[in-house]
């Protein structure tokens, strides 16, 4: 679909499955929204890591960029 | 999405990993994925170090590997929660690939154990453990010292035939898996 931006997606790991946050970049509304809860899983200490989708090759992000478009998020794993 | 039939927990289990291996699926370049539908584990390629190799299976420690396809060693690095194994094989990969140092730093690494590659050692320990009960059997005249000598005689032949069989299992190495697919 030319001219619509990619949507981005947030997974967030969990024992249920993945939570998933969507966002359309040109919405500031559900932009502001996946901000915040980004925000709120750094600062809980989760590991955000953007999955490129050609390579799929995983880079640590620590700053939201609505210009991303797969984001996977989980908490830090313990050594065991 | 439920499976038909089920419900509770054993359906939410299901779902999520449903999800899990759909996701990782949707995670994995097609190199990855035919080696997870292959084996199921993936192999992630250091950044750090030049030729090594991660191998995750979400459900062991990460076996690593040098560029020569020997086996290193294990980083055991689990999640705080249950996650559906798919899940962890996502996580182990994106933390290699994105901040490979930090996983190294926070998970543990599992040395494998220490084998004599010669027979030398378990000799010394056999005259060691046997010196004295032969000497011992000199009281019983040749007789006793030849029936000795046929036991001790026995007992290396079977571990030498067991030896050999151990040798003819495949070693571990990056073109031998040790292990089957992983299970649910």
């Amino acid at each position: 679909m030319k001219g619509v931006r990619a949507l981005g997606n947030l997974r967030i790991l969990g024992p249920d499955g993945d939570t998933t946050l969507s966002w359309r970049p040109d919405v500031d509304d559900e932009v502001q929204e996946v901000r915040r809860r980004f925000d709120e899983i750094v600062e809980a200490g989760y590991l955000v890591f953007e999955l490129d989708p050609s390579t799929k090759e995983g880079r640590q992000v620590t700053d939201f960029d609505p210009r991303l478009t797969e984001l996977r998020a989980f908490r830090p794993m313990v050594g065991g | 999405m439920r499976s038909v039939g089920r419900s509770g927990p054993v359906a939410d289990h299901d779902s999520a990993w449903e999800r899990a291996e759909a996701m990782l699926r949707d995670s994995l370049c097609p190199h990855e994925l035919e080696t997870y539908e292959r084996h199921g584990w993936i192999e992630v390629p250091s950044r750090l170090h030049p030729g090594r190799v991660y191998r995750v299976d979400g459900w062991r420690p990460v076996a690593v590997f040098s560029s020569a396809g020997t086996f290193e060693g294990a980083i055991c690095l689990r999640p705080r929660e249950n996650l559906p194994s798919p899940d962890v094989i996502v996580a182990h990969k994106l933390y290699i690939q994105g901040a490979e140092e930090e996983f190294l730093r926070a998970g543990n690494w599992l040395s494998p154990a220490w084998r004599p590659t010669t027979a030398a050692p378990t000799v010394v320990l056999m005259l060691f453990l046997f010196g004295p009960w032969l000497l011992n059997l000199m009281r019983l005249g040749p007789g006793g010292i030849a029936a000795a000598c046929v036991g001790v005689a026995l007992l290396v032949s079977w571990g030498i035939r067991r030896m050999r069989t151990d040798g003819s299992r495949p070693a571990l190495s990056r073109e031998a898996p040790p292990d089957p697919a992983p299970t649910a």
